[in-house]
């Protein structure tokens, strides 16, 4: 199971951090919240025995989306500071949200257990490879992965170009 | 002393990281905080996924399959995003959604 000091000690500071990332005005403060959120859901892929996991989400969403989010706000913001919804608008939200999660804990915490009751296998790298690229595996989608990235690449690019000249 | 959690406290972690993601994409005035807001509630989706193939099935392979594949398509997610946010505020000089009414009539 998971450790409960470790998963108190990232939990505060993913909820924290995430709260800081929808309610700091600074729209450069907010990109890095979103960092350090993206390193302590990290660490809970680590402590959740979920390594290679814990290292893609450090390289993907630290790395590289982090490094584009913080990219576009130097570009785009001139202002630096997020304009505030009136009030009344923030409220209806903050319930609108806040009944969602009661709904998803009362289902959660009604629901019956579904732990399985055989310990867990040891996972190996060697088996998540080997299963990624065998044909009766995952080879199909690690393909239309790659076409996906390729045509994702070749949209932004089109889009962020200067077509005044 | 070993201390553990059981996975519902995590599902309830990940659901209140949803929650707050949704709260920002319904207060956030700027394209781009919205978009942090996405990647907020796609990371709780992928705690789900991590904790369901840790604790409840037999073998959590599946369960990084979902993940990472999952972690492919936010990444294509976020980089057409802001593109279209800098082309955006190159036609317009504007990053923020509510000044985006044209087709408003």
């Amino acid at each position: 199971m998971l450790n409960a000091i470790a998963f108190v000690i990232l939990g505060c500071a993913i909820i924290l951090g995430a709260f800081s990332v929808v309610t700091v005005r600074n729209v450069m403060h907010a990109a890095y919240w979103l960092l350090e959120v993206a390193v302590a859901v990290a660490g809970l892929y680590y402590f959740m025995s979920a390594e290679y996991i814990a290292i893609m989400q450090l390289l993907i969403y630290v790395g590289a989306v982090g490094m584009l989010v913080i990219f576009t706000v130097m570009i785009t913001q001139r202002s630096q500071v997020d304009n505030e919804r009136p009030g009344v608008f923030s409220l209806f939200a903050f319930i609108a949200s806040g009944l969602l999660f009661a709904a998803i804990a009362y289902g959660v915490i009604k629901s019956p257990s579904l732990v399985a009751s055989a310990p867990q296998a040891p996972m190996s790298l060697l088996t998540f490879g080997q299963q990624l690229f065998s044909t009766n595996g995952w080879v199909l989608a690690f393909e239309i992965a790659s076409l996906l990235l390729t045509v994702a690449l070749v949209a932004a690019v089109w889009w962020t170009k200067d077509r005044d000249n | 002393m070993h201390l553990t959690v059981s996975y519902t406290a995590v599902i309830l972690l990940a659901a209140a990281l949803f929650v707050i993601g949704l709260y920002g994409v319904l207060v956030r005035k700027s394209a781009i905080g919205i978009l942090m807001s996405l990647e907020l509630m796609s990371m709780a989706v992928m705690i789900n996924l991590i904790t369901f193939g840790r604790f409840v099935h037999q073998s959590p392979l599946n369960s990084w399959f979902f993940t990472v594949f999952l972690m492919v398509i936010v990444a294509a997610e976020v980089g057409i995003g802001l593109a279209l946010v800098i082309a955006i505020y190159r036609n317009d000089r504007t990053s923020e959604v509510d000044d985006l009414d044209r087709l408003k009539g």
